[in-house]
């Protein structure tokens, strides 16, 4: 099994994003609640042998001195961990050295940090609170005390141009970091920065430009020994991220916190997204069992089949072909956007990367 | 009552000179609706009407109005102000000895104002000019009527001058209709002849006929038949309009109001039938009309394919009451299954679109208008084609001949120039030119039928400002070079976008169809290349490059369920999608380019 924690704090929330985060403020009554969820969820699933934890946010790089402690301690007392990885988010401008050395006290040994841009002015505009200069410091001292530290970049950024990206882009792969996820800007409702669009005042890239821009950065990645092991995630060998591969494979995990998900026992749940109701039905829960968790979706046969289409042929490993009875025609209809890997799975093309979504709304069935 | 106490009439005026608001004055006045009932336009019940400010369906009101101590019938038979309605005009001008004419004092006289006083004067009506909209400040009531005799040839000195909306005037209105109108004759001892002007659907009583008695009475209990053909039906009730159905014991010569018959098929009933007693008949039937001719046709399809038989239902139930409404079923390799649709005019086609979406909750999509082409044959067969899927193969064409109409243009002088381009360009060849006073001009030009549809009205309103007033008639057939414009999408033609085209306005035609679909058709899995062709010479060619949005397609590592319902939402739309060959393309799609194409 996986555990995910999420942290749901930020300094102040990007203008693009529509995770759940919100300013600091109730972290201690969090945090509180988070250890007394560890506990019931240990009661549950303490036997099961877990092989990775990844702490993400919101920011978990803003928790106070001690706090991660707390947590990390809570799951050692309550699962049974045996973690071949352990990685932990955090932004540029909290990553300070004490910072990364009590991650690494706390046991994590991969970080990941959220750098999106080296370009002031589009760092600026995306609403981040560091510069290129607080980044690269950044990585450098994670660089000092972490083996394997992952950045994570974006395209698709209101003024970024092509050369913004790639110019990211061969600053990152000298830095010695060992994983880079390059992710495209998606406009989701509700968020500022899709009002600023909306409205006219914001201009993004369009559709030709992020696909060309990808394009150019991959070159540059891969070049610098970077393979694409997902869609989104590249690594030097032996980098991949586990726990991230977890998801595509479907291994089970145990989401903990606010808004976070689960995947155990072909069973899909997930906490109560709002984290003053969160803090609040964990308080209450000696009461009412579980009623933090919202959504519970037992898959059918048929969701399972898809989930294994969906997710697995995310990873440049492919699948093996076994997967896809019952959906032969389907195969065979987008059969110019699949190649036989050598280990004989089956995955998608470059260009198939490209109409990912589209190729996969044939695989749901009626 | 005795017939002299009787007086038939219509309102015909130009749009939005004031008929309506009249009507209601008048309704008001002699107390026929309460205050407390009175909606503005009462006569306008659909809600397009109101909402538009026009009539679209004539309807009747029955008023009693004293004048020097008698009591007078008064039935109002309103009458649609619009160019494609000339028709239903004549319907009701002739169950009437007389007419009002309205002009408004700050308009003077308009295309419409003309094409309805020869109406009126066509059915030897006994016209009465009134002066609406005197409280205006910008009310030239003097030039108005100097206008009305030089142009009409109508005396004025008598004219009501009037503010239906203020209410001034409005008892001269009405000493004008007793005085000036005749009464109708007509023996009441003689067999039954009543003109049916106009029926509808009453879901208890059956099919409802509107009819104005010309001789003899009906009355409940009596036997009646129509003259074209011979069923008998017993009549259930009889009564008139105030606006509402009231129940009467006997309609009498000179009468106009309505026969329920238990008709189950309003075929039976058909407009500008004469009803007669089928025991006692007349000899012969009063003249009729004659069935309206479709101007325009279009092919009308559910954008949910699914519901085509929802769309045939509305159609058949919208074709009770709007007998000029005709339609066919017509495929479509893009949209399927729908109706090829024939409209009297443009108006008419938006108002049955509206109508068919409002009342029926339709989505629809409507394809380019097009008039009736006369095509003949190299081996001489001369066809009708209504539809450009229907052309014949050029090389089996001898020549192809298009409806030319004379347009009525009147306008302020100095937008003469302006229009005069406007109708050169739409291929008009000018007729004539006359200054009716300092203000007004008249212009007439022939031009092709296939140029107004297009979207000549709209550009002479906003060349304009709206100032200008157009009315047409159709005048023939004329020979020209007319060609099928064909869009295909990646290479296969899409036969709802289809059109026939003056060669000359082909290619910027193809041009601008093509730039639009790049736009609106999304982008797909493959380059589409966009062409529009002539025969088999392309003309114009635009590309969709293929789609790459899921570059990146994020997917929140532990949420799933996000992305599953994502990904289900775009099958969804999947589903919704026409094909056109191998290219998927929205219903809204079709919708935006064609309606984009009929009004710029």
């Amino acid at each position: 099994m996986q555990i995910y924690v999420h942290i749901p704090f930020c300094k102040r929330k990007c203008n693009y994003c529509d995770f759940c985060s919100q300013t600091l403020g109730v972290e201690r009554e969090y945090i509180d609640a988070l250890i007394e969820e560890i506990k019931i969820q240990g009661q549950k699933y303490g036997d099961k042998v877990v092989d990775t934890i990844y702490f993400g946010g919101g920011t978990p790089s803003v928790l106070q001195e001690g706090m991660l402690k707390a947590i990390v301690n809570a799951l050692e007392l309550n699962f049974n961990l045996q973690t071949i990885e352990r990685s932990i988010e955090g932004n540029p401008e909290s990553l300070t050295i004490n910072k990364l050395k009590e991650y690494r006290a706390c046991g994590f040994d991969r970080v990941s940090m959220g750098v999106q841009s080296l370009d002031d002015n589009v760092l600026i505009k995306a609403g981040r609170l560091h510069n290129s200069k607080t980044a690269i410091e950044a990585i450098n001292n994670a660089m000092e005390i972490f083996d394997n530290v992952s950045v994570d970049m974006m395209i698709g950024l209101p003024e970024q141009t092509m050369q913004s990206a790639v110019d990211t882009a061969q600053k990152l792969v000298v830095t010695g970091i060992k994983h880079i996820s390059c992710y495209a800007l998606i406009l989701e409702d509700g968020t500022p920065l899709s009002k600023s669009v909306n409205d006219g005042v914001v201009k993004l890239p369009n559709e030709d430009d992020c696909a060309d821009t990808f394009d150019e950065v991959m070159k540059i990645l891969s070049s610098a020994g970077f393979l694409r092991y997902e869609v989104s995630n590249f690594a030097k060998c032996g980098f991949e991220c586990r726990h991230n591969l977890g998801y595509w494979h479907r291994s089970e995990y145990l989401g903990l916190g606010a808004a976070a998900h689960s995947l155990i026992d072909n069973t899909r749940f997930c906490n109560v997204s709002n984290v003053n109701k969160y803090i609040e039905s964990i308080n209450v829960l000696q009461i009412k069992n579980n009623n933090f968790q919202i959504i519970k979706n037992e898959l059918t046969n048929d969701e399972i089949s898809f989930e294994k289409i969906m997710l697995g042929l995310r990873m440049t490993e492919g699948i093996p072909k076994s997967y896809f009875s019952g959906f032969e025609k389907q195969l065979e209809t987008y059969s110019e956007y699949f190649v036989t890997n050598s280990n004989g799975n089956i995955a998608l093309t470059k260009r198939g990367y490209e109409i990912m979504n589209t190729i996969l709304c044939d695989f749901i069935k009626e | 009552m005795k017939s002299e106490f009787i007086r038939n009439f219509s309102i015909v005026a130009h749009i939005d000179h004031g008929k309506s608001t009249l009507a209601d004055r008048l309704i008001q006045n002699t107390g026929t609706v309460s205050v407390r009932d009175m909606e503005e336009q009462l006569l306008d019940n659909m809600d397009i009407e109101r909402e538009r400010g026009i009539t679209i369906k004539l309807q009747t009101c029955r008023m009693i109005y004293n004048f020097k101590g008698q009591d007078y019938i008064l039935n109002l038979i309103d009458t649609p102000g619009h160019v494609d309605f000339t028709y239903e005009v004549s319907r009701s001008l002739a169950a009437c000895e007389g007419a009002l004419l309205i002009v408004d004092a700050t308009q003077g006289v308009e295309a419409q104002t003309l094409t309805n006083v020869y109406l009126a004067l066509d059915h030897n009506l006994e016209i009465v000019p009134v002066i609406n909209k005197i409280d205006l400040a910008s009310a030239d009531i003097e030039g108005v009527k100097k206008e009305i005799e030089d142009v009409i040839g109508l005396d004025t000195s008598e004219a009501p001058l009037i503010s239906a909306k203020e209410g001034i005037g409005i008892d001269d209105v009405f000493e004008a209709i007793i005085t000036k109108l005749p009464a109708p004759k007509g023996n009441r001892e003689a067999p039954l002849k009543a003109l049916i002007f106009d029926s509808f659907y009453d879901s208890y009583k059956g099919a409802i006929s509107m009819i104005r008695v010309v001789e003899g009475t009906v009355k409940v209990g009596d036997h009646i038949k129509m003259y074209t053909h011979d069923k008998v039906f017993e009549v259930v009730e009889v009564g008139y309009f105030t606006p509402k159905m009231k129940p009467a014991t006997i309609l009498e010569a000179g009468e106009v109001g309505y026969v329920a018959a238990s008709i189950k098929n309003v075929g039976d009933t058909a407009v500008g039938d004469t009803i007669t007693n089928a025991d006692y008949p007349a000899k012969e039937p009063l003249p009729g009309y004659k069935k309206a001719q479709p101007m325009v046709y279009a092919g009308v399809f559910p954008s949910d394919g699914a519901r085509y038989n929802d769309l045939k239902e509305a159609l058949c139930k919208l074709n009770l009451n709007d007998a000029s409404l005709s339609f066919e079923v017509e495929s479509s390799l893009a949209l399927g299954f729908g109706f090829r649709c024939g409209f009297l005019g443009l108006l008419h086609m938006e108002i049955i679109e509206e109508r068919l979406e409002r009342e029926f909750d339709l989505d629809l999509v409507t394809t380019s208008p097009s008039v009736s082409y006369r095509v003949t044959k190299n081996n001489g067969e001369v066809i009708p084609v209504d539809n450009p899927m229907n052309l014949p193969d050029p090389s089996n064409i001898d020549f192809i001949e298009e409806p030319i109409v004379k347009a009525s243009i009147y306008t302020p002088p100095e937008y003469v120039g302006t229009i005069m381009e406007l109708c050169q360009e739409k291929r008009g060849i000018y007729i004539d030119l006359t200054y009716l006073d300092k203000t007004r001009v008249q212009l007439i030009y022939e031009m092709p039928l296939n140029e107004i549809i297009y979207d000549f009205f709209d550009a002479l309103k906003s060349k304009t400002r709206g100032y200008a007033s157009l009315d047409y008639e159709i005048k023939g057939y004329q020979r020209s070079d007319l060609v099928r414009l064909d869009i295909l999408i990646n290479g296969d033609a899409c036969d709802a976008l289809s059109l026939i085209v003056h060669r000359e306005k082909a290619y910027a035609r193809g041009r601008r169809m093509a730039e639009k679909l790049k736009d609106v058709i999304p982008r797909q899995m493959f380059e589409v290349p966009i062409q529009a062709a002539i025969g088999g010479k392309i003309i114009a060619r635009e590309t969709v490059k293929a789609m790459r949005k899921d570059v990146l397609a994020k997917c929140y590592g532990g949420d799933i369920t996000r992305k599953k319902k994502l990904l289900e939402k775009q099958k969804e739309g999947k589903k919704r999608m026409r094909r056109v060959g191998s290219v998927e393309v929205p219903s809204e799609a079709f919708a935006t380019i064609l309606k984009f194409d009929s009004d710029k």
